[in-house]
């Protein structure tokens, strides 16, 4: 079973000359140049944003102090905002994931946490709609199509033309023939993903380190997964046309109709109304405090913050530290539904992961997204660290508010400093063996059917 | 030497062969005749092992096809009605590429000579084959199988779509290779061209050997009697 050098070399002159092989790898990497400059429009966009918040905060925080000059810090305290943000890995760019629909930077007062934290700018639906056509999505939906048409025909269009008579009364082994037509192939379009990763990463200046790594492993698996896809249609021996459809409707299957099944699969096995209802029990859970007597409110906040039980609160009169006990006691109010928020969050997270390893384009998508830190994962991690930030406020406040010190005698910016969230790193071991399973199963499939089909006389008239 | 021995091919209850005995020996050119579905084409791909036969065997040089397929395939060299190689390599690579699978090593030099043995213009070695014309390509196929120093060769309606300048060389060149002791055999429509070239000809109908006759003893107005009569 050895092929020479030479046929090595006119078989893979005679499939690079091919009229759609050139056109193909031209016009996904132009996708991918697009890909590139599109993610690090949108990231920059952000990280711009993001890099604006300290002036904006300081300003802001100048603002409200010289307009609260000579009020307590009680008062004062109820107006200013205060900015959070979740900053992009450098990878973000590569696969913007859900830094679109969820947002990058919260501002948040001092009062009650829950609602605020779902609050986001309006968005586009149109945009979200259209989605990102980022390099994730390069490699990801459009990187199978290439793969499909560089190999659908491998040895269906000899069979329609007379050749692969030929070719199977000339050699000793049609089973290095076909081995050698399908390395040449499987080897060409690894190099063009190579060259548009390696695009990619020069372009994005991603850095050399693991996460980029981790990224080019899972580009690597994912087209070695949808290699094998082909190869399995092309082992049933069938015409191009039919490899051709069968090959796009398991497209059309895999990106398009099995993520849009799971989705809708995910959100009715778990539905999430908690954001909704911590927002309006956090709501309701102050509003009512207005009407009801002080001291409950306090002895709530003081099970908390005993230190502060020896401020006297009035039953009959306004005390501003009842009333940011107050606006705390409603966070207690829907401690339990946020709770169950976050913890449904998670479930469908997992639920998904779950999910994706009936899909390898559903796992490699959200391997990218892990990688990059653009996941529902991440965007949680950035949700728990605007809720750590905000109690750190409170509790920076809470001493001047209860004191009730003059707002121009106190340091409005001492305040711990927001701390982001930093890169994490998951777990991607689930996703990777997913694939590899999905691959190594086709594979062993390929094997079988071509063995059946090509390598045994086939008796077929006119065959 | 090519040789069948009851050879048949059926397809449920439809025989494409039936019992054929046939043997063609070395030096030797078989002209196949017949309408289409009479098993020409059946024949030719039971002795290349493109299928199996339900009954009999097909052997070449003594070799049975269906127990060594692959072994036989280096006995043989087929030509099919239209040669439809690689028409994005020249005529040369595509003539280096065949004989390399066969395992042979020519040179550029020998590559040439052989084209030139088929009858190729020389200038149109290094030219791409999907610019080349049916006969031009026929010719290709000619020096491929020339280039696999095979003894048996396999035709199926080699000349059909051929102008008659082309066909008269091919004619020539297979001549040429039956003079040199190759056995061969050719499925064709084309009753004067196989009272010319053939040393043989079986006239077949629906499956069945009907008649044979040797060239040399018959006219072609008589073959083309015989053949209406038996078809």
């Amino acid at each position: 079973m050895k092929i020479s050098q030479k046929i090595l070399f006119l078989e893979t002159k005679n499939f690079l000359l091919g009229k759609t092989v050139l056109i193909g790898a031209i016009s996904l990497f132009l996708f991918g140049i697009y890909g590139f400059y599109h993610g690090s429009k949108v990231i920059n966009r952000q990280q711009k944003t993001i890099e604006s918040v300290a002036q904006v905060q300081k300003n802001h925080l100048n603002l409200i102090v010289a307009h609260g000059t000579g009020k307590p810090v009680g008062s004062t305290a109820y107006y200013p905002f205060f900015y959070t943000f979740n900053p992009a890995s450098p990878w973000a760019k590569f696969s913007i994931g859900q830094r679109d629909v969820n947002p990058f930077t919260l501002k948040m007062k001092m009062l009650a946490i829950e609602g605020q934290l779902y609050d986001s700018e309006l968005t586009n639906p149109l945009t979200l709609l259209v989605g990102n056509l980022d390099a994730s999505f390069v490699f990801i939906f459009l990187f199978p199509l290439l793969i499909i048409a560089f190999t659908y025909n491998a040895i269906s269009e000899e069979q329609e033309n007379g050749v692969w008579k030929i070719v199977g009364t000339s050699t000793k082994s049609i089973t290095a023939v076909i081995i050698n037509k399908l390395l040449i192939r499987l080897a060409v379009i690894l190099i063009t993903a190579a060259l548009i990763f390696f695009a990619g990463i020069l372009n994005m200046h991603l850095p050399f380190t693991y996460p980029t790594f981790q990224l080019g492993l899972v580009i690597l698996l994912y087209v070695l997964f949808w290699f094998t896809v082909s190869v399995i249609v092309i082992s049933l021996g069938q015409s191009s046309s039919f490899n051709a459809t069968t090959l796009v409707s398991v497209w059309i299957f895999l990106c398009i109709l099995f993520p849009g099944i799971a989705n809708v699969t995910v959100n009715n096995s778990i539905p999430v109304p908690e954001a909704s209802e911590t927002t309006i029990k956090q709501r309701e859970g102050y509003h009512a405090k207005w009407d009801e007597p002080k001291g409950p409110t306090m002895e709530k906040f003081y099970a908390v913050y005993p230190q502060y039980r020896k401020y006297p609160v009035a039953e009959d009169k306004y005390s501003p530290g009842w009333y940011y006990a107050m606006q705390f006691s409603g966070d207690l109010e829907s401690a339990n539904s946020s709770e169950k928020l976050f913890g449904k969050l998670d479930q469908r997270q997992w639920l998904s992961e779950n999910i994706a390893a009936f899909n390898p384009v559903v796992a490699a998508q959200q391997l990218v997204n892990k990688i990059a830190n653009t996941d529902l994962s991440s965007h949680i991690r950035y949700l728990q660290s605007v809720k750590a930030h905000h109690r750190q406020i409170r509790e920076y406040f809470y001493p001047f508010i209860f004191e009730e010190t003059p707002t121009e005698s106190i340091n409005w910016a001492g305040y711990p400093a927001y701390k982001p969230v930093g890169y994490t790193m998951d777990n991607l071991t689930g996703g990777l063996l997913a694939i590899l399973i999905w691959t190594a199963s086709g594979l062993g499939i390929s094997i079988f059917l071509f063995k059946r089909n090509f390598i045994h006389i086939k008796d077929v008239q006119n065959a | 030497m090519l040789e069948a021995k009851n050879l048949t091919k059926r397809y449920g209850s439809h025989t494409a062969l039936s019992k054929l005995n046939l043997t063609i020996k070395p030096g030797e050119i078989f002209a196949l005749l017949g309408q289409n579905g009479a098993g020409k084409t059946t024949t030719i791909n039971l002795f290349l092992g493109f299928i199996e036969p339900t009954d009999g065997s097909a052997s070449i040089n003594g070799i049975s096809v269906a127990e060594h397929p692959q072994e036989i395939k280096q006995h043989l060299a087929y030509i099919p009605e239209t040669v439809m190689l690689y028409p994005n390599l020249t005529g040369i690579e595509n003539l280096e590429y065949f004989s390399s699978l066969a395992g042979f090593g020519y040179s550029k030099k020998e590559l040439g000579e052989l084209l030139s043995t088929a009858g190729l213009q020389q200038q149109a070695f290094d030219q791409r084959l999907g610019g080349y014309s049916k006969g031009m390509r026929q010719k290709v196929g000619i020096a491929i199988a020339i280039a696999k120093k095979a003894k048996v060769l396999l035709l199926d309606e080699p000349t059909s779509g051929l102008d008659p300048k082309a066909s008269n060389e091919f004619s020539e060149i297979l001549k040429t290779l039956a003079a040199k002791g190759t056995a061969i055999l050719m499925a064709t429509h084309d009753i004067f061209r196989a009272k010319e070239v053939a040393t043989r000809i079986g006239i077949m109908k629906e499956g069945n050997l009907q008649s044979v006759v040797n060239a040399r003893d018959i006219s072609a107005n008589e073959l083309e009697a015989l053949y209406l009569k038996t078809v």
